[in-house]
């Protein structure tokens, strides 16, 4: 999100050609909007809002785009795999309970066996959950999203994201 | 690869407390990449007593791929083809999940029964006349209920009486009854298609 308002903001700034560092000037946007002395003692939405109105521009300019595709409002259900860095991430976590049960191929996990655990905390055998990242990037029991490598449903996801957020759950981005 | 063993699991499991879920799940054969399944019509809804035959063929990515289900007794449902008993549900499409098993699916059918969505319908006449105009709508699903859902209740001989009678041989008229689990109307059908 952060990016889309630099790129709003400081176009002309970014034809700057090679060389042009995109952390630095993205921290330096950040430093300068959120913790200027408006921002500071303001409520937790004054600085959110102001990436959330930013993603709304975002998913609007891309119902424009794509024409009228509506990424945030498509189900959460095309096919989109995982991204292969987040999948890489994932941790390998040895299992230490009884009775642990797979759901994808509804066998009991070993103890002692190394199992795949998502950020819901929700684990599988590797050899179960790979092929299912390999077509979507959910979970499958919670359906809680993982990055993707698209950048059309990722703006989606974050949309998604920040709309559970308003609605008081606690996301994990 | 279908996971065999998974599907071999989903069958002792499902069976085991059929009285109290309402729905069943059975082999076609021995091949165990086409199955059949039952489910009992919701108390409440015009299905009620009725049980209802689901065809179910399972794609070789499964479980990473929904089960194919296609009702084979005809239904009167927003949400289900009075042609070919195709179903429109989430689950079985873009919202299959591999935690998601043949009983979880049955039941949501199940579901599907008590609870139309006729705003994204599969029958878009049903799905009208469930809007503009419930009452008949009720009485024809009802209709169907007792017409294509409980033919179940008579007896085998019945049956065979009756499409004897129709001028089928009876020896012919058994093995197609046997072959589609006693559907006195799908019988009918592949008689009738020679």
């Amino acid at each position: 999100m952060a990016m889309c308002e630099v790129y709003d903001r400081k176009e002309r700034g970014l034809r700057g050609g090679a060389g042009f560092d995109w952390r630095l000037r993205i921290a330096e946007h950040l430093m300068e909007r959120t913790l200027s002395a408006a921002e500071l003692g303001a409520n937790g939405w004054a600085v959110i809002g102001r990436y959330v109105d930013t993603a709304s521009k975002c998913r609007r300019l891309l119902e424009v785009v794509s024409g009228n595709r509506r990424p945030s409002e498509e189900k959460a259900g095309a096919e989109v795999a995982a991204s292969v860095t987040a999948v890489v991430a994932l941790p390998s976590v040895e299992c230490q309970r009884k009775g642990w049960e797979c759901v994808i191929c509804k066998e009991e996990i070993e103890t002692g066996r190394d199992v795949c655990v998502l950020p819901c905390d929700h684990g599988f055998h590797w050899g179960c959950i790979l092929p299912w990242l390999r077509k979507r990037n959910t979970c499958p029991y919670c359906r809680f999203e993982l990055p993707t490598d698209d950048v059309f449903f990722e703006i989606g996801r974050v949309w998604r994201c920040a709309v559970r957020m308003g609605m008081g759950e606690n996301p994990i981005i | 690869m279908l996971d065999l063993s998974r599907v071999q699991k989903e069958l002792t499991e499902c069976n085991k407390d059929t009285a109290v879920s309402g729905v069943t799940l059975s082999l076609n054969g021995s091949d165990l990449t086409h199955l059949a399944g039952t489910i009992t019509g919701p108390l409440g809804t015009p299905y009620e007593g009725g049980v209802f035959h689901i065809d179910i063929k399972l794609p070789s990515g499964y479980p990473f791929e929904p089960p194919k289900m296609q009702f084979i007794t005809k239904v009167w449902h927003p949400n289900i083809s009075s042609q070919n008993g195709a179903i429109c549900l989430d689950i079985l499409k873009d919202q299959w999940s591999p935690a998601l098993t043949l009983k979880t699916a049955l039941l949501s059918l199940q579901a599907l029964l008590s609870a139309p969505a006729p705003d994204d319908p599969q029958d878009a006449v049903v799905a009208q006349q469930y809007l503009r105009n419930h009452p008949t709508f009720v009485a024809t699903a009802k209709y169907w209920t007792e017409a294509f859902a409980k033919t179940a209740s008579i007896g085998i001989e019945q049956k065979v009486q009756k499409l004897v009678e129709m001028g089928f041989p009876e020896a012919l008229v058994r093995s197609t009854l046997e072959m589609v689990n006693g559907d006195e109307n799908m019988a009918l059908e592949q008689l009738c298609s020679g």
